[in-house]
């Protein structure tokens, strides 16, 4: 436990049972809805332009939007707070695709599916253990987290923390599949952006913005810097992180089916435009921590410190709130795509054919209750060294944007290209994160991903009928790669 | 060359406007699938 915490244990306990049983009473509310594993699953593929855009922005507002914009602008400066925003660059270019991916699939349930269809084992098989690891890894980086967070913002301690947080989120999802993931994004997104702008407000009252500036400039000029080699760096490697992360993850592709007809384009465009200043506005705390003199300790919570340390207890609770939903809209949300992938692309297939919706919809129970105890058992030694394992993803989920794009828009795009713009990305962008710096890992994951797509493709060409993608997944591809016609 | 703190000030204003202007925009979207039963 921390020295010193901005908010009560009390006060603390009281949030977290308070929110605790908002979420879950929510989830058993909506989950009347899910009597079908289609509800359960993709919420009925009716969800409304209101839902849709206010998922998309809740679910890439993860605790690393809160602790981790603010520490880039801490360390990297004006161009840090930016470079993080440009993740929100990743929703837009996803947008005319989740209308693409609702057309070509519209019983679809994952994106592994479309990949295994689309480009047969060879492609699937990379593709699935990219998905899992990113989803695992980001599953237990956000369970750490949770307990992390609330620890340092009210002394609660890490194991209780983190066991709530996991708990109350596998319970609801639990009940209410994605119609509460969704409903409870809703809420969740909602008090993030409220909560960012009073915080902002009060800030911005108390500490002039020129004072700020003035500060940077006297103390740490490089922070205000337009030539920043490793901050513009960043830029590139975050956007391109952003577009594997959702290119690939079923978290988006999940939220693709489940939207209405012609709502994802709109939902995921309005989505990106919410969501792009929320780094701004979090980054400029931390920008205004050495003017305000506050020390710290540990850079990823300058932002939680900064406002409650300005804003007292009612600060401390608002950042409190917005912590707990900012976790909460981003686990719940992998638990439910990761469960979808777990019964569709590993036990049906396992099975060996089509199973029965009740089959799937307890399957997915068991999927979420297995998955919330393995994010539990890793993230309770609170090993510091696993959080960063969430960053050798960016190389992998870069190699991916490639063999996506190309297999969502292109008949020639052939299973071989696929599977070795995947395997080589990813193995280079690997050498560069130890080799160069991590700044530098999804770019070129990505730049040799590419390369190896665009060549191999010209060498060898498939013919692909993507309107073999139109009915119910037949498990295995109907000829070799990926039922060329 | 440092960035000058006019461009801090839109960035940061910009930024808590459009925030606001976000939270807004997702109320009103709710408001209109409600009234045409579109929410699910």
């Amino acid at each position: 436990m921390i020295a010193q915490t901005i908010l009560s244990p009390t006060i603390g306990y009281v949030m977290l049972a308070l929110f605790s049983v908002l979420w879950v009473s929510l989830g058993v509310w909506w989950g009347r809805k899910s009597t079908s594993y289609d509800g359960f699953a993709v919420a009925g593929r009716n969800v409304g332009l209101a839902l849709g855009t206010a998922t998309a922005v809740a679910t890439w507002i993860t605790s690393n939007t809160t602790m981790l914009a603010p520490q880039f602008a801490l360390q990297l400066g004006i161009w840090g707070a930016l470079a993080y925003s440009t993740a929100s660059f990743g929703l837009f270019a996803f947008a005319p695709m989740s209308g693409r991916i609702r057309e070509l699939m519209p019983q679809g349930y994952t994106a592994v599916e479309f990949v295994r269809r689309r480009y047969g084992r060879l492609g699937s098989i990379p593709f699935l253990i990219i998905s899992l690891f990113y989803a695992l890894t980001w599953l237990v980086s956000m369970s750490m987290a949770g307990g992390k967070l609330l620890n340092v913002l009210s002394g609660i301690p890490y194991e209780v923390g983190m066991s709530v947080v996991v708990g109350v989120c596998v319970l609801y999802t639990l009940f209410g599949g994605m119609y509460a993931v969704i409903g409870t994004d809703f809420i969740q997104s909602l008090i993030i952006l409220v909560g960012l702008v009073v915080v902002a407000i009060a800030v911005m009252t108390t500490v002039d913005l020129t004072e700020v500036h003035a500060e940077l400039q006297a103390d740490r000029p490089m922070l205000l810097s337009v030539l920043f080699p490793a901050a513009l760096m960043t830029l590139f490697n975050n956007m391109l992180f952003g577009f594997g992360e959702i290119f690939h993850s079923n978290v988006w592709w999940s939220r693709a089916f489940a939207m209405r007809d012609k709502v994802g384009p709109k939902a995921y465009a309005l989505g990106g435009l919410i969501w792009l200043p929320v780094p701004i506005v979090a980054g400029f705390l931390g920008l205004a921590a050495p003017a305000l003199g506050i020390g710290v300790s540990q850079p990823d919570t300058v932002g939680p410190l900064v406002a409650a340390t300005l804003l007292g207890s009612g600060g401390a609770v608002l950042v409190f709130v917005v912590v707990f939903c900012s976790l909460a809209s981003s686990i719940d949300s992998l638990l439910a795509a990761t469960s979808d992938l777990i019964v569709n692309d590993i036990a049906e297939p396992i099975a060996g054919g089509s199973v029965a919706d009740a089959h799937k919809r307890r399957w997915s129970s068991l999927a979420i209750v297995g998955l919330g105890l393995f994010a539990w058992s890793l993230a309770l030694p609170n090993l510091g060294t696993l959080a960063t394992v969430l960053f050798f993803a960016g190389p992998m989920v870069g190699s991916c944007i490639w063999p996506i794009l190309g297999g969502l828009y292109f008949r020639g795009a052939s299973p071989i290209a696929a599977c070795l713009a995947m395997v080589l990305g990813s193995v280079t962008g690997l050498i560069a994160y130890f080799a160069i710096g991590w700044f530098t890992a999804s770019l070129i994951g990505a730049a040799v991903s590419g390369v190896v797509f665009a060549v191999t493709t010209l060498i060898v060409r498939d013919d692909f009928d993507f309107e073999s993608l139109a009915g119910s997944d037949p498990i295995e591809p109907s000829g070799p790669a990926g039922a060329a016609s | 060359m440092m960035f000058p703190v006019w461009f801090l000030q839109t960035m940061v204003i910009g930024g808590t406007i459009l925030c606001a202007v976000g939270a807004i925009a997702l109320i009103a979207f709710l408001v209109l699938d409600n009234k045409d039963n579109q929410i699910w």
